[in-house]
């Protein structure tokens, strides 16, 4: 089969090009490093930085207790001022007020019915002003998950205002709560990682400009072989990167990658596909070095920060546009849902739109790489 | 015949590159194709390939065209292109393996294909290297093994051994010889009227994207009446001894320049024995005599009024 050989032979010549390796892990390693630490210096914080959250329980339940010791514990009381309020009036005033930053609230029956199964939340209010503290009780609410005190409390983070002032954070039962700075961080990996389209840029211009494409023109192959091999081989390139930096930040940051192995996987295939196939047709219709990397650079700003504004909820209806043909969207949204204990529908919906994306991006490249009969 | 091409036309915009072009090659030729640079050689190569689709005309490869067996023609073809082709990131074998294997060749096959590649082109102790650290001969080199990992009926060699060292050229034209022994038909294309000279035994000429000229390389020169140059330098010079030699029958001229007498005679007059009894009567010896024939060069140059390199 002429396709794996081509394939293999791509790959084997991109993980010698250690430069483009070096480029390609280093961006993803430098961030994670930077945001990574940041997250957990935010375990550090001093007592004049500490952030003062105000807690009412009013569930009696045998979980609700469980949470009342972590948010007594030792390690809580390091990163926050954890002050239990009288009532829900009282912890709401707090808020209100600017003595407390956050006020959580555990509902009367909350262990029971997360016992039962049923949809349960922690409810958080903080001011929206201070996005920090925002951040900061998101991530406290991860700590706790992360602790298992409750496991299996959190899931996606939904702003509901109850006043202009005032912000609710509510946290259904599906799922653990990841904190602003971990989704990020996946996300920025995406948008890095669609740097790897060069790979399908270079392989296809240099095989025009180094004359080597004249070799696959007069052999007696496939005349779709020379671009399907290229797309497989660039692909997997960018694919086999992942896997290393998944491995890299998995053991040397800790970073959370504990979704569906296979969705997570499949995930990153298809944005592999996706992001070489795009480089390899950019590659084919601008033939020029410098332009096609301008584009992608474009494109991955476009696409990339349509799904940054998506998931940092700035609400903008170009970007929700732009959100419908981002594969850096799809690939957030399959990711995190997995990582997160997201709705199962939304994987599954993600990943079919990345794959019906890679299907016509694929057809696209091998049309245009095709050899034109003479 | 084994490659036919019949009134070949390639236009590129207002460029007639190809000008009805008619060409037969014989199984077991080394076949030359000679002419200045932008005479159309590579345009031909290129359509006989079929890497670029000819304007109109007819072209049969092994008795096929390539409309309907274009694979079964290429699985037998070899191009070494004008232009190096080579992957400078994969190792001299690596190369060898990666475009052997597009012609389907199995796995132990490939593998001895490759070693006789790499042996055949002095490659062989550089298998493991990678191209960029090679000089610019062994590159051609390279580029010439890559075309004949699958032992093809036809390798057509664009201009292989433009700006290389003398040794690689002869170590180049010495494999192509022996190519050729071992049964491939060669279609070679050079500007070097010299290496087309030594090496074929068809050749055509071509010049503005025509052929003017075409046949074995005595019958080119036999076509053209170019005169011999008798060129001698002599122990000493007179000018009764001057006037005597142009008396001679088929001396056309002859002048003094410097120590060196020149001696222009007509082509085939046998003028030499006379020439050199003259000058013995004189007493004076001939230290060196060199007698300059009719080149390619000079068939060209008669054809077309201007040098091949011009
Ligand atoms: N792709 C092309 N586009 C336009 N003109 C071309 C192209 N290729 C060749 N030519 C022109 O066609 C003529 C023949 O070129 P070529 O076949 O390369 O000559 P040779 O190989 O004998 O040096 C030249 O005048 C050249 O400029
Ligand atoms: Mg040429």
């Amino acid at each position: 089969m002429s396709y794996l050989h081509i394939a293999y032979y791509t790959f084997l010549k991109n993980i010698r090009d250690w430069k483009f390796i070096l480029l390609l892990l280093a961006a993803p390693l430098l961030t994670i490093a930077i945001t990574g630490s940041a997250t957990l210096n935010s375990d550090r914080i001093t007592n004049s930085q500490k952030a003062a959250v105000a807690y009412y329980d009013a569930d009696s339940g045998q979980l609700a207790k469980q949470f009342d010791s972590f948010l007594t514990s030792k390690e809580t009381q390091a990163a926050f001022e954890i002050k239990a309020a009288p009532s829900y009036e009282a912890g709401m005033k707090q808020v209100k007020d600017g003595k407390a930053e956050a006020f959580i609230y555990v509902r009367p029956g909350f262990s029971e019915s997360f016992l039962q199964g049923e949809k349960t939340k922690i409810e958080v209010y903080g001011a929206k002003s201070l996005s920090a503290s925002q951040l900061l009780v998101e991530g406290f609410i991860n700590n706790v998950n992360a602790s298992s005190a409750v496991r299996g409390i959190g899931g996606d983070v939904e702003l509901n205002p109850t006043s202009p002032a005032i912000d609710q954070i509510a946290i259904s039962a599906t799922g653990k709560a990841p904190n602003g700075f971990d989704k990020w961080t996946y996300l920025n990996m995406l948008l890095i990682l669609f740097y790897g389209a060069m790979l399908g840029t270079l392989s296809v211009i240099n095989n025009r400009q180094k004359k080597t494409l004249l070799r696959f023109d007069v052999s007696p192959i496939n005349r779709f072989a020379s671009a399907g091999g290229q797309l497989l081989g660039n692909s997997l390139s960018l694919f086999a990167f992942t896997l290393l930096i998944i491995l890299v930040t998995r053991y040397a940051f800790g970073s959370n990658w504990q979704g569906s192995p296979a969705v997570i996987l499949l995930t990153f295939l298809l944005f592999s596909g996706i992001a070489t196939a795009i480089g390899m047709i950019i590659g084919y219709l601008v033939k020029r070095t410098g332009l096609s990397i301008l584009l992608i650079v474009c494109l991955n700003i476009l696409l990339g920060n349509a799904a940054v504004a998506t998931s940092i909820q700035y609400g903008n209806v170009f970007f929700e546009w732009i959100d419908l043909i981002s594969p850096h969207y799809y690939g957030y949204l399959a990711l995190t849902d997995s990582i997160f204990n997201g709705p199962a529908s939304r994987i599954q919906s993600s990943l079919f739109s990345l794959a019906i994306g890679a299907i016509a991006l694929a057809s696209l490249t091998l049309f245009l790489g095709r050899r034109k009969p003479a | 015949m084994l490659v036919e091409v019949s009134n070949l036309v390639k236009r590129y915009k207002d460029v007639l590159a190809v000008d009805n072009v008619n060409l037969s090659i014989a199984e077991g030729e080394i076949f030359g194709l000679l002419g200045p640079n932008g005479a159309g050689k590579t345009t031909t190569i290129n359509a006989i390939t079929g890497l670029s689709k000819a304007d109109s005309g007819e072209i049969k490869i092994f008795g096929k065209n390539f409309k309907d067996s274009e694979l079964a023609i290429k699985r037998e073809l070899g191009i070494v292109p004008q232009d190096l082709a080579i992957f400078e990131d994969l190792t001299a074998e690596e190369n060898l393996c990666y475009f052997g294997k597009l012609y389907g060749l199995s796995r132990s096959l490939l593998k001895e294909r490759v070693s006789e590649a790499l042996e055949f082109t002095g490659l062989l102790d550089k298998r493991k290297q990678y191209p960029k650290k090679f000089s610019g001969g062994m590159k051609r080199r390279l580029n010439i093994a890559c075309a004949i990992v699958h032992r093809p009926k036809l390798i057509i060699m664009d201009e292989p051994t433009v700006g290389i060292d003398p040794q690689s050229r002869n170590h180049i034209l010495q494999s192509i010889r022996q190519l050729n022994e071992m049964g491939s038909t060669i279609i070679y294309t050079s500007h070097y009227m010299e290496e087309v000279e030594e090496l074929c035994s068809q050749i055509v000429i071509m010049d503005h994207g025509r052929v003017i000229a075409k046949g074995t390389k005595e019958e080119l020169k036999a076509m053209v009446t170019v005169d011999e140059r008798i060129v001698m330098e002599l122990s000493s010079l007179n000018f009764t001894l001057v006037d005597n030699i142009k008396q001679l029958q088929g001396v056309k001229d002859s002048y003094v320049n410097g120590s060196e007498l020149t001696v222009i005679s007509k082509k085939r007059s046998k003028s030499l024995g006379r020439i050199i009894d003259c000058v013995a009567e004189t007493g004076s010896e001939i230290l060196s005599l060199n007698v300059e024939k009719p080149t390619l060069e000079g068939v060209f140059l008669t054809l077309t009024g201007r040098t091949l390199r011009d």
